[in-house]
C-alpha cells in the first residue's frame, strides 16, 4: 500500500508567481549564451558542467546541452580518480532523475542515463531496476520507462520469470498496456519456446495467454492492446512447409505438401533418384496453379518392380534421404538388395508422416 | 487566564465536529474573527479518533452520565481475552513455540493498555470517496497537506456465506476467476452504461425506471445472480427495495471515484477520521482562529441590535461572548433553539472489534471495505471497515474492524449475528489455528440520529447535524458550506490557502547588503 499525499496532486497546477518564471527563463537564456561562447573556446570544464546541468534542470531536452556534457565527461576523465569520478557520475544520475521527474518521456535524459551507466565502470543495475519499477508505478505505459527497463534487464539478466512476472503484474493493474504485453511476448519466447511444433510458445503457455487476451476482450473489446497481442500470439505460427505424402505408381510419382509451394520450392527441394540416376523430369501442379500443395511428376520411365527408388527431400532446411519409399509396393519393388530398409522403420515413418496410401 | 480572551467576535463556532470545523476554517479563511470552542477536551466531538485510553474514558464518562447517553447509549464493552498476560514460564512456552510460528502473539488486557498510544479507534469511522466533495475540497483549499492517505485496498462482499472479493475496476473484471467471460461483458456493459448516466437528459436508459427497484433493473438486464449480488449490494451498497435511480447514482459515485489513487474508489484517512475535522480546525487557526477546548457555554440568548441586525450573546463560564453568527453542533445546542426535529430518524447502530488477524489472508496488509447484505429479512445492510497497523489504528499484529448499520432493536442485536459470520467471538487460545480471525474487544453503541437537516429556531444561529450512518462525507460537506454561505453570502468557499514558501513577506523583497565575510573574520581574530 502507498500512503498518499493528497496535494502532490495538484501541485503542477498551481505554479508560482508568473514574474518568477520568466525572470528564470531570462536568466536561463543568459546562461545558455554564455555556454555557447564557452564551447566555442573549448573550454571543457567543470564550470561547464554545472552551467549545463542548471538549464538541464529547468528544462531537459535540449540535446546540445546533454552532448556538451558527455564531451566534457570524456574529455576530463583522465584528470580525475576513480573515487572522484565515480562521484561525479553518481550526481550525473541524480541530474537525469530530477529531469525525469520533470520530464518522463525525456529521450534525451533517458538516454544520457543509459549513456553513464555503459561508460561508468562500477554501474549499479539493480538500483537502476528500482528505479523503473518506481517510474513504471507513476506511469504504468510510459514506453520509455519499459525501453529503458529492457535495456537494464539485458544488461544485469535477472531471472527472466521475475521479469514475466512483473509484466503479469502490471498488465493485472491495468491490460491496456502496449508495452507490457510487448515485454511479455518477448520474454514468453525465451522462457517457453516450441521446438517441436508450430507455435511460437509451448502449447500450454500459449493457451494461457490466449485466455488472457480473451478475458481482456471481454472486458473492454474495445481496448485495442490485447487484440494486438493476440495478433501476434495467433500470428506468429510458424508453418513450416513439410512433404506430408508422397505416392509412387506405375505412371506417375505425386507429392503434397503441408501448404501450397510454387514450382521451384518443389523443384529445389525434391530429387529422385532411380537406380542412383537422377531423374530429370517437369513437375506439374495438379491444378495448374502457380501455388499448389499438390504436385505431380510426369516421368518417362515406367516404374517397374526391381527398381531402386531413392527421394531425397528437404525438410526443415536439411536433406533426408528416403529409401524404399514407403507407398511403393514393396513387392513390386525388389528392395532385398537394398539392406538399409527395416519395415519397422517405414511404418512409422508412414505414421510421423501422415503418408496416404494410393495403391 | 479568561480574561485573555476577547469577548468580541464575528463568528462564534462552539463544537468540533466535521461540520463546525469546516465552517470555522471557511470563516476563518476570508478572514472572520472565528473563535472555536468545545465542551470536552478533545476535538472532534462524535466525530472523533481516541487512543485505547481515552476511549476506556469516553466509555465511563458516557456510563456515568444520563445526559450524554441522549446521544451515546446502549454502550457494551466486552473482553475476550484475559487480563494479565501469561505467567513468565508460559510465556517462555510461547516463545519456543514462537520460533516456528513467530506470527502470533498473546495479547492481554494489560497489553492493550500498555500500547494504548498506538490504537486510534474512530467513533465515525468514514471513507473519502476519491472523486467526492471532500476530496476536492482538501484538494482545492490546500488543506490536503495536514492529511495523509491510504488507499481502500479491496471491497469485499458476503456471497453464499462466504467472503469474496467484488470485481469493482475494469483491472478486477480482467483479473477476476470468480466470473465467466460472458458475466465479464455483462458486468462492464452494466457498469458502463451506468457511468453514463446523465441526470439531465431525459431520454435516458433509466427513464422508464422511476418506480421500479434497482434489483428488478438489474434482473430485467438479464444479470446472473452473482453479478446483481455485486452490483447491488457491493457496489451500491443497496438492499432489495432500493429505488433504481437511486441505485444507479450510487454506482456511479463509486464508479467515478475508481482509478483516481487505486483500484477502489475509496480513501481512509491516516490515524483514523477523526483526523478531519482537526485539519480544518489547523487551517482555520493559521488564519487567525481563536481555539478554547474544554469550555462548555451555559446560555445562548439572540437580540435584535438594529434593523435586521442580530447579536447573538453567549454565556460561558461566567464569561460574556458576543457575535454575529453563532455556529453551533446540534449536540451542544440548547434545545429551544433547534427547530422541531424531522419526523423520521433512524438511529445508528455501530460496534467496533480489535481482532488478531485479517477476515481474509491477502499479501499485503489489507484495508478492506466489506457490505453485507441484509442477513434477515427487513434487516439494513451492514457497512464493515477493516484498517491495521499500517493506517496508524492499532499496534502490530491487530486489526481494528468497524460495523455500521441503521438501528432495528439494539447495536448488539443488530450486529452479532454478522460478526458471528466473520470472527470468532468464542476467546480462547489465542495462536490457535481458525479460519476466522479471534476477536480480543468488542464494543457495541448506539448513536442517536442528528444527522437530519437541523433547523434553527433563531436569525444568527446555526445549528450543524451530526454524523450520519452514510459511508462518506458528503452530506457533512455540503452543509458546511450552506451555512457558510448563509453566513458569509457571495463569497468564495474556502479557496486555496497558499503554502508557507509561496508567501512573499512585503519587506523581503529588497534584499540588505550582502555579508561581508572579512568582518566575520576580523572579528573572530578580534575574540582570540
Amino acid at each position: 500500500m502507498m500512503v498518499m499525499v493528497l496535494e502532490r496532486v495538484n501541485c503542477d497546477q498551481h505554479g508560482r508567481v508568473k514574474v518568477r518564471t520568466t525572470e528564470e527563463e531570462k536568466a536561463r537564456i543568459e546562461k545558455e549564451r554564455q555556454e555557447k561562447v564557452k564551447r566555442k573556446e573549448n573550454e571543457l570544464d567543470t564550470e561547464l558542467l554545472e552551467l549545463t546541468g542548471k538549464v538541464l534542470m529547468s528544462n531537459p531536452d535540449i540535446n546540445t546541452l546533454w552532448n556538451i556534457r558527455r564531451e566534457i565527461f570524456l574529455h576530463i576523465r583522465k584528470d580525475y580518480s576513480e573515487v572522484e569520478l565515480t562521484k561525479m557520475y553518481d550526481d550525473e544520475l541524480s541530474i537525469t532523475e530530477y529531469c525525469l521527474k520533470k520530464n518522463p518521456k525525456s529521450y534525451c535524459a533517458w538516454h544520457q542515463r543509459m549513456w553513464v551507466l555503459t561508460t561508468r565502470s562500477d554501474p549499479d543495475w539493480k538500483n537502476e531496476l528500482d528505479l523503473c519499477n518506481t517510474y513504471l508505478k507513476l506511469d504504468e505505459r510510459n514506453f520509455h520507462t519499459w525501453n529503458y527497463r529492457r535495456f537494464v534487464v539485458s544488461q544485469c539478466k535477472p531471472p527472466l520469470q521475475d521479469e514475466f512476472d512483473y509484466t503479469t503484474e502490471k498488465l493485472l493493474d491495468n491490460f491496456s498496456n502496449y508495452s507490457a504485453w510487448h515485454y511479455r511476448s518477448k520474454m514468453l519466447l525465451h522462457l517457453y519456446p516450441d521446438v517441436e511444433g508450430g507455435r511460437p510458445i509451448q502449447d500450454i503457455h500459449h493457451k494461457h495467454e490466449l485466455k488472457m487476451v480473451i478475458n481482456a476482450a471481454f472486458t473492454d473489446p474495445d481496448d485495442t492492446s490485447a487484440w494486438f497481442y493476440q495478433r501476434w500470439l495467433l500470428g506468429a505460427v510458424k508453418t513450416s512447409i513439410n512433404l506430408v505424402a508422397c505416392a509412387v505408381t506405375e505412371s506417375k510419382i505425386t507429392v503434397a505438401f503441408s501448404k501450397p509451394v510454387p514450382l521451384g520450392y518443389v523443384q529445389s527441394s525434391t530429387q529422385i533418384f532411380i537406380n542412383n540416376n537422377v531423374l530429370n523430369a517437369e513437375w506439374i501442379s495438379c491444378c495448374g496453379y502457380q501455388y499448389d500443395s499438390l504436385w505431380i511428376l510426369k516421368q518417362k520411365v515406367d516404374l517397374i518392380g526391381g527398381m531402386d527408388i531413392k527421394i531425397l527431400i528437404l525438410r526443415n532446411n536439411k536433406l533426408n534421404t528416403l529409401k524404399g519409399f514407403p507407398n511403393i509396393n514393396l513387392e513390386k519393388l525388389d528392395i532385398q538388395g537394398n539392406d538399409e530398409i527395416n519395415v519397422d522403420e517405414v511404418e512409422q515413418f508412414k505414421q510421423d508422416h501422415k503418408f496416404v496410401t494410393i495403391f | 487566564m479568561d480574561d485573555d480572551l476577547p469577548t468580541d467576535f464575528q463568528v462564534i463556532v462552539v463544537g468540533t465536529g466535521m461540520v463546525e470545523s469546516i465552517v470555522a476554517a471557511a470563516c476563518s479563511r476570508i478572514h472572520k474573527n472565528v473563535l472555536h470552542l468545545d465542551s470536552s477536551d478533545h476535538y472532534g466531538g462524535l466525530w472523533a479518533s481516541y487512543n485505547f485510553d481515552g476511549l476506556q474514558k469516553f466509555i465511563k464518562e458516557v456510563n456515568s452520565d444520563p445526559e450524554k447517553q441522549v446521544q451515546v447509549y446502549n454502550l457494551r464493552e466486552q473482553w475476550y481475552i484475559e487480563k494479565e498476560s501469561p505467567s513468565e514460564e508460559e510465556k517462555g512456552e510461547a516463545k519456543e513455540d514462537g520460533k516456528t510460528e513467530p506470527s502470533k502473539k498473546i495479547w492481554s488486557q494489560a497489553s492493550f493498555a500498555a500500547e494504548y498510544r498506538k490504537f486510534n479507534i474512530d467513533m465515525t469511522p468514514k471513507l473519502l470517496f476519491s472523486r467526492g466533495p471532500l476530496v476536492e475540497l482538501l484538494i482545492s483549499s490546500n488543506i490536503a497537506r495536514y492529511a495523509e492517505f491510504r488507499c481502500v485496498t479491496r471491497v469485499l462482499t458476503w456471497l453464499d456465506d462466504h467472503l469474496v472479493p467484488v470485481p469493482c475496476s475494469r483491472a478486477d473484471v480482467f483479473a477476476t476467476e470468480a466470473v465467466g467471460i460472458v458475466e465479464k461483458r455483462m458486468l462492464m456493459k452494466m457498469l458502463t452504461s451506468i457511468v453514463a448516466y446523465n441526470e439531465e437528459e431525459m431520454n435516458n436508459e433509466f427513464k422508464d425506471w422511476n418506480d421500479k427497484t434497482f434489483k428488478e433493473y438489474l434482473t430485467h438486464k438479464g444479470l446472473t445472480p452473482n453479478l446483481i449480488h455485486y452490483v447491488l449490494f457491493a457496489i451500491a451498497g443497496g438492499t432489495d427495495a432500493m429505488p433504481c435511480l437511486e441505485g444507479v447514482r450510487e454506482c456511479k459515485k463509486f464508479l467515478m471515484s475508481l482509478g483516481r489513487y487505486g483500484n477502489t474508489p475509496f480513501l481512509w484517512p491516516m490515524y483514523g477520521s477523526g483526523e478531519l475535522p482537526q485539519c480544518f480546525c489547523r487551517l482555520c487557526a493559521v488564519f487567525g482562529g481563536v481555539y478554547c477546548l474544554n469550555r462548555p457555554i451555559d446560555s445562548v440568548e439572540t437580540k435584535t441590535v438594529e434593523e435586521g441586525k442580530t447579536k447573538v450573546v453567549i454565556e460561558s463560564k461566567s464569561k460574556t461572548l458576543n457575535c454575529e453568527h453563532l455556529v453551533i453542533g446540534i449536540n451542544e445546542c440548547p434545545k429551544d433553539l433547534v427547530s422541531p426535529e424531522p419526523a423520521e430518524t433512524c438511529d445508528i447502530s455501530k460496534a467496533v472489534f480489535i481482532t488478531n488477524g485479517t477476515i481474509m489472508k491477502s499479501e499485503k496488509e489489507p484495508l478492506t471495505l466489506l457490505r453485507f447484505p441484509p442477513l434477515v429479512e427487513g434487516g439494513g445492510a451492514v457497512t464493515v471497515l477493516e484498517v491495521g497497523p499500517a493506517t496508524g489504528s492499532c499496534p502490530k499484529g491487530l486489526f481494528v474492524v468497524y460495523f455500521i448499520t441503521n438501528k432495528v432493536s439494539d447495536a448488539e442485536t443488530d450486529l452479532r449475528p454478522y460478526a458471528d459470520k466473520i470472527f470468532d467471538l468464542s476467546g480462547g487460545d489465542q495462536t490457535e489455528e481458525t479460519d476466522k480471525p479471534k476477536c480480543l474487544w468488542s464494543l457495541f453503541y448506539n448513536v442517536k440520529d442528528t444527522s437530519g437537516a437541523a433547523g434553527s429556531a433563531a436569525a444568527g444561529v446555526h445549528v450543524c447535524s451530526g454524523p450520519d450512518a452514510g459511508l462518506d462525507f458528503d452530506r457533512a460537506v455540503e452543509q458546511a458550506e450552506q451555512i457558510f454561505k448563509k453566513i458569509c453570502p457571495g463569497e468564495e468557499f474556502l479557496p486555496r490557502a497558499p503554502d508557507p514558501e509561496e508567501i512573499v513577506f512585503e519587506d523581503d523583497v529588497t534584499h540588505g547588503p550582502e555579508f561581508q565575510r572579512e568582518d566575520e573574520d576580523a572579528d573572530g581574530d578580534a575574540k582570540e
